[in-house]
């Protein structure tokens, strides 16, 4: 019978410590990129073009790069991101491939599953738990958080959200920056809930497409989530790299106390200077 | 609550195991492979950036070599069209110098030989004129025996100067 079940299942039981199948791929998915790691460590030199792995994660570092600059902007925050976002990205990338690897949902241990006897599988993707997801878009997400802190200052990052209710945009300011808040602390789930949805959702339907037609019927539902994986891996950095753009901003209203990181005045906008209006309270 | 989580398959052991692994990756990630990859890929940057640079470098002094060989030879070529064309001036200079001395020359030369002739014709000359007045003399006197010498010499000095006049 076909199980599906939201949550990893255990597998076995270590001293008490339940090993969820979903462990067992992220420990295997761990040896597999220190084994990547290691071979282009060993690969790279900036005097020979690299081969194989080493070449292919080069590939993979300048075109991941430029597309980080192509978001903010900015080569020194470009590099700055990079490392955080280029791992979430390697990561959540490989463990959604983990999806369509043969042998998933076929391979396992008999255990009981809601008082039925069911065939446990060993694989199941990570970014099918739960507990990968949140762990992921709550590393993101503090990586914003620090992140802001570091360049902005601690005082100025967190004045963004908690306005006082005298200072300019008034009451209508200290809502905004509560929204703010609280809408920091929903990027979490949103972020944990879209990639365990989206890859979720494949597994079980490859599971249901296979269970009533094994032969060739899957192949394109194959296509798909290789496809579906590679586009939430992007979905989830894309939105990483936004969300620290954003944090490493400071708004309008700051740059008058601090030094202007802009002139707007003299900003091009649809090819005309000064095209950009400065907003209420901006200009002096 | 508790049993929501449940539900969806979050327990605290798992959460633990996912958040040690995936910090552990990153930190792995972020230091044995974006860090030296983004090193070497910098260095190749401007290493490539330099070769071009240097290409560049070397193909604008190429040019401006092959500029300063070409002014070079038409400086040469200038300067051996106005050797040969000073040589030529002097040439045709001296030329017209030896011309007129050698004109010079020869006119000196025959004028003398014109003063020598009319000298040499003027002796000729005179010592023929007192020739043939002796011979006249001694004829006329032959002839005419009575005249004395002197009466006789004035006579035919008379008569040469006419002819002479004549």
């Amino acid at each position: 019978m076909l199980v599906i079940s939201i949550g990893p299942e255990v597998i076995a039981t270590i001293a008490g410590f339940p090993i969820t199948n979903t462990m067992l791929v992220a420990g295997v998915l761990f040896f597999v990129i220190l084994a990547i790691v290691g071979v282009t460590l060993r690969r790279i030199d900036p005097d020979e073009p690299a081969k194989g792995i080493a070449g292919l994660m080069e590939v993979f570092v300048e075109f991941f790069l430029d597309f980080v600059e192509s978001i903010t902007n900015d080569r020194d925050k470009a590099l700055r991101f990079f490392p955080i976002v280029a791992s979430i990205f390697f990561i959540v990338l490989l463990s959604n491939l983990v999806e369509l690897m043969p042998g998933m949902g076929s391979i396992g241990v008999w255990g009981i599953h809601h008082g039925e006897t069911v065939l446990i599988p060993f694989i199941r993707s990570m970014s099918a738990d739960l507990n990968f997801t949140f762990v992921v878009a709550l590393f993101a997400m503090t990586s914003v958080q620090i992140m802001g802190m570091r360049v902005l200052g601690f005082k100025g990052y967190w004045s963004k959200f908690f306005v006082a209710p005298w200072h300019k945009p008034y009451v209508i300011g200290s809502f905004v920056g509560a929204l703010e808040l609280v809408s920091e602390f929903s990027k979490v789930l949103s972020f944990s809930f879209r990639l365990f949805g989206n890859i979720f959702a494949g597994e079980v339907l490859l599971a249901v497409i296979g269970f009533l037609s094994p032969f060739l019927a899957p192949l394109p539902f194959l296509f798909l989530e290789l496809f579906v994986g590679f586009v939430q891996a992007l979905v989830f950095a894309t939105l990483t790299i936004v969300f620290l753009n954003m944090a490493t901003t400071s708004h309008a209203e700051h740059e008058e106390e601090h030094e202007p990181r802009a002139d707007y005045t003299k900003a091009t906008f649809g090819g005309k200077a000064g095209g950009v209006v400065p907003l209420n309270g901006n200009n002096k | 609550m508790n049993e929501m989580l449940t539900k969806l398959g979050i327990n605290w052991q798992s959460f633990i195991a996912q958040l040690v692994n995936f910090v552990v990756l990153f930190l792995i990630l972020r230091y044995f492979a974006w860090k030296p990859i983004t090193a070497a890929l910098e260095q190749r940057r401007q290493k490539i950036a330099k070769g071009i640079d240097n290409a560049k470098r070397a193909d604008e002094q190429l040019e401006s070599i092959e500029i300063e060989r070409k002014e070079a030879i038409t400086e040469a070529r200038k300067e051996a069209n106005k050797i040969i064309e000073d040589a030529k001036q002097k040439a045709s200079v001296l030329k017209e110098e030896k011309m007129r001395m050698a004109k010079v020359e020869i006119e000196k030369q025959v004028d003398e030989a014109k003063e020598m002739i009319i000298g040499e014709r003027d002796a000729t000359y005179s010592a023929l004129k007192n020739d043939l007045a002796n011979l006249i003399t001694k004829a006329t006197g032959k002839i005419v025996k009575d005249l004395d010498d002197a009466a006789h010499k004035k006579l035919i000095d008379e008569a040469v100067k006419d002819l002479e006049t004549a």
